[in-house]
């Protein structure tokens, strides 16, 4: 199972941003739009952007490292897909954001 | 699990074999696959066939719905048309749209899967033939009865969707939203059998060296599919059942006067709903990857993006469900993150059409048929896929929702999404099952036709839409400058029709299943599939080395049928495949396939018995039929879980696998561990349901019950794991403990359906009805969800009993008592978090 979690953990990052997200702004309309939970969804963003690139950095470095299939593949993919998943977190950020 | 299995490094060196094959050891092989006779050809179970079964319902379901949409068009042809009455005009959209989505395009892409991947994948069939044949007869007797339903003017009419309050007793009071939601809710069950079959058989049952770097893209798509299916389906499965029950039992789920909200129905159907736009057009995307580069002559580009662009679309299609209920007064935080992510999900979908655009440009294209329907379908999908961009955005949904403009962007992302890559499809592959290839000449009428008609229908409806026309009205006023649009989309539905009736005649002049000779490929194909076979599906299980092996691995083919490599013949005298590691496929066992039976039919048949009578409310007959299809369900598994006198069995090469395996390493384990995680998506959502309502109306929610019957409950709970884990351990010790671990499972059993008693004598105390209120319903929801798993679990219990006493109990074979262990041990875990939640949240 391991090797599954790491090869999608980008996109698993990336849909427990989404699901964080939808539960703040639901949380907020329940207590009336509170700037708290604005705050809350940002910091979260922040915290998941982050856990992207450093996934992105430790794929970058096993496909570096593996010789072998299919590992070098499954790190190639784990690469992209965080790499995906940090444009995609920071896209999804952009409507907590008031222009 | 483990990666251990034969390494490949010791394959590559004994294969291909260079010793002439035993004389006899392919009639032996033929003998054992061999063509069903009589009512054989009913009870058939293996792939080549029920595939092709199964492709031929989904196309026959496509017709039938298709014919509906011409009826549809001719009354819509001119203003005030009196061809179909409003009833029968609402009837017909209805079963249009549901057979489109439910009865053709999800169960015509699982059936090209059930068709192709054991050949695609090198192996003899799927995992769990018997579950396919299952999966096939229950769609097939379900589509026909719902279609049927027309005839008798029962036919659900409120939309596909199915909307409260309209589908409410209130404003549907007939069966006619019972037959959409019980009809619906088998067919799922029917679609979760062959997702597991898909996901088992993907992941188990890969030729040696098929590592993931070289699944085939269709493989890779056909498994997210499958996981899709998994994560997805369970969502309509409770929908429908919470619906039937506000139906049937009054439980106001979705009644705003008793604390429900319509709104959930919504919610689950559209988690659902929209994901299964994705689930329908990955494997056809997945065929599309594999069909460039045939037509092409040259590799997929950009292989590892395609990949990556699938799994993405599989994550994010989860992340848009609610962007169908812009107009519903959602808060606006929540349509904005909804909005984001509907237009990050065109991403992925564009680096598949850009691979597509690519490998065209880069290779030199045949324009065969299957060719230009691949070139239509990226035009036409793409069309679909920017209206799809437009609607994401907010303010335009605002003004398109409802209208003709959303018909003509589903149609298009739907026809170029799925049609067409599903006719390139059989053009392309036809040539594998069938005597003679469909005809290029008229394929190419066919093609033509269909292309403009696609056109021709539905982009005047952009601007019907835009003109305001609403959707689902059976007639319109003149005077609104909406006749011309509307008889020129008439027009083109009917050259549409015409293209399909074209193609039903090429098939009545050329198609020719289950002969002897196919006429093969015609496109020098690269794919594992295209080697010559026999109805054993591969005459030898190949060594891949490449990710085009015909193209780059010389001498497979010849190789692959002279008995070269793995598995030449049978190694036990029965049907056998390989079972493979999931990532670097590594030989680790033989797989042992059943041998065709009548009882899956007879289980789905009763199965459907089940639920169509149930429909038309013949309570005591429904259940006489739910009886019959358990009692054909445990005979159907009565014969399995039967180790071999011999352990190892010799597979070529000097190899020897084991022909028994548990845990893990078996097939049924995963089956099971999927079943599971189904029932983990329904709770999963019902929890969600539970919470949902609660935020919607909290001052109708009354306290729980007192702690002491939680306490006594969990207790029952616990032991109830525990000892279900513990029995299955003890299963494989001696034959001395075989008795006891069936005492421990039994006791299991009723400890769990105790732990149910009190949860729900407790309720009962407190005074809560299940009709009173929101809170009732949802938590006698979760009591009836989880009194299912305790009756199942007591069938369990009997079936163990039963085998104990006709001595199929001993400790080689401990797949039966781990399977029952798993299952139970999840229904108490289940029946802890339900009692938990609704005790604890919104707490006293």
């Amino acid at each position: 199972m391991r090797p599954w979690l790491l090869m999608l953990s980008g996109l698993i990052v990336w849909l427990t941003h989404f699901l964080g997200l939808y539960a703040l702004t639901s949380l907020d309309d329940l207590v009336d739009g509170k700037a708290a939970f604005r705050l809350a969804g940002l910091a979260f963003s922040l915290a998941c952007v982050l856990a992207c690139l450093a996934l992105l950095g430790l794929s970058v470095r096993a496909a570096c490292r593996r010789t072998r299939q299919p590992g070098r593949f499954m790190s190639e993919l784990s690469a992209l897909g965080a790499g995906l998943s940090a444009v995609a977190v920071i896209w999804q950020t952009l409507a907590l954001v008031r222009f | 699990m483990s990666e251990e299995g034969v390494p490949l490094a010791d394959l590559e060196d004994r294969f291909p074999t260079k010793a002439r094959r035993p004389a006899g050891e392919l009639a032996k092989l033929e003998e054992i696959w061999c063509r069903p006779r009589g009512w054989g050809w009913i009870s058939a179970i293996n792939n080549n066939f029920v595939g092709v079964y199964y492709v031929g319902a989904a196309m026959l379901f496509f017709v039938l719905a298709g014919v509906l949409a011409l009826l549809m068009r001719t009354q819509l042809a001119l203003p005030l048309n009196g061809f179909l009455p409003q009833e029968t005009y609402n009837q017909f959209f209805t079963v249009h749209g549901t057979m489109m989505m439910f009865l053709f395009a999800v169960p015509a892409v699982e059936a090209l899967g059930v068709l192709l991947l054991p050949q695609m994948l090198g192996a003899r069939d799927l995992p769990f033939p018997r579950l396919s044949a299952y999966a096939f007869w229950a769609y097939l007797i379900g589509g026909l009865a719902f279609f049927a339903s027309l005839f008798f003017g029962l036919a659900p009419n409120g939309g596909w969707f199915m909307y409260p309050p309209l589908t409410s007793t209130t404003w549907s009071p007939g069966v006619n939203a019972d037959f959409w939601l019980l009809g619906i809710g088998f067919i799922e069950i029917s679609a979760i059998a062959g997702a597991i079959e898909i996901i088992v058989g993907i992941l188990r049952t890969r030729a040696p060296g098929m590592t993931l770097d070289k699944l085939p893209v269709f493989a890779w798509a056909m498994l997210i599919f499958a996981v899709m299916i998994i994560v997805a389906f369970p969502s309509v499965i409770l929908a429908t059942t919470l619906m039937e029950l506000e139906r049937a039992l009054n439980w106001p789920f979705f009644d705003p006067l008793r604390g429900g909200d319509p709104l959930l129905w919504q919610h689950l159907f559209w988690f659902f709903g929209h994901p299964e736009v994705y689930i329908i057009f990955l494997p056809a995307a997945g065929a599309m990857s594999t069909i460039t580069p045939a037509i092409a002559r040259t590799p997929l580009v950009g292989y590892r993006l395609v990949v990556l662009a699938m799994l993405a679309t599989g994550f994010i299609s989860f992340g848009v469900w609610a962007h169908h209920m812009f107009t519903t007064g959602m808060p606006r935080l929540s349509i904005n993150v909804f909005s984001a992510a509907s237009m990050a999900v065109s991403i992925p979908a564009g680096v598949q059409v850009f691979a597509w655009i690519a490998t065209l440009a880069e290779g030199k294209p045949r324009f065969s048929t299957a060719g230009l329907f691949v070139i239509g379908s990226v035009a036409v999908f793409t069309m679909g896929g920017l209206t799809g961009v437009m609607v994401a955005m907010v303010p335009f949904d605002w003004q398109a929702h409802d209208t003709y403009f959303i018909v003509a962007h589903l149609h298009y992302v739907l026809i170029g999404g799925m049609v067409f890559p599903m006719f390139a499809a059989i053009y392309y592959w036809l040539p594998m099952t069938s005597a003679r290839a469909l005809s290029e000449r008229l394929g190419k009428w066919v093609f033509g036709l269909m292309f403009a008609g696609v056109h021709i229908t539905f982009l005047p409806m952009h601007l019907t839409g835009l003109m305001g026309m609403p959707r689902r009205v059976y007639t319109y006023l003149p005077g609104r400058d909406w006749e011309l649009p509307n008889l020129i989309s008439t027009l083109g539905a009917f050259v549409f029709g015409l293209a399909v009736a074209l193609w039903l005649f090429d098939m009545a002049r050329n198609f020719r299943p289950f002969t002897d000779k196919v006429a093969g490929d015609r496109h020098e194909s690269p794919g594992l599939e295209w080697i010559p076979a026999g109805l054993y599906s591969i005459r030898s299980i190949p060594i891949v080395k490449s990710l085009y092996p015909l193209w780059e691995q010389q001498g497979l083919s010849k190789d692959v049928q002279a008995g070269r490599y793995l598995l030449p013949g049978s190694a036990t005298g029965g049907r056998e495949s390989i079972l493979t590691s999931p990532i670097d496929a590594a030989p680790q066992a033989l797989l042992r396939l059943p041998s065709p039976s009548p009882w899956p039919i007879w289980a789905a048949i009763f199965t459907a018995g089940f639920f169509l009578l149930l429909t038309i409310q013949a309570y005591g007959a429904s259940i006489v039929s739910g009886v019959l299809g358990v009692y054909c369900i445990m005979q159907w598994c009565w014969s399995l879980d039967r180790p071999f006198a011999e352990r190892k069995a010799h597979i070529g090469g000097h190899i020897h696998l084991p022909t028994y395996v548990a845990g893990p390493a078996g097939h049924g384990w995963w089956a099971m561990v999927i079943l599971l995680i189904v029932a983990a998506m329904v709770l999963g959502l019902n929890a969600f349901s539970y919470v949902f309502l609660w935020s919607r109306n909290p001052g109708l929610w009354s306290p729980p019950p007192a702690v002491g019957s939680l306490i006594g409950a969990l207790g029952a709970y616990g032991c109830a794991a525990l000892l279900a884990l513990t029995g299955a351990r003890l299963a494989r010790r001696s034959p001395a403990w075989a008795k006891g671990a069936v005492a421990l499972v039994l006791l299991a059993c009723l400890l769990a359906a105790s732990g149910w008693a009190i949860d729900l004598l407790s309720w009962r105390e407190t005074g809560l009805s299940a009709q009173a209120s929101a809170h009732g319903a949802m938590v006698y929801s979760f009591l009836a969800w989880q009194s299912v798993f305790v009756g199942v679990g007591l069938l369990m219990g009997l079936y163990l009993l039963l085998r104990l006493l006709f001595g199929l109990v001993a400790p080689d074979r401990p797949v039966t008592f781990e399977l029952v262990g798993l299952f139970l041990a999840y229904a108490a875990g289940q029946g802890a978090f339900s009692m938990l939640l609704t005790r604890l949240f919104p707490g006293g």
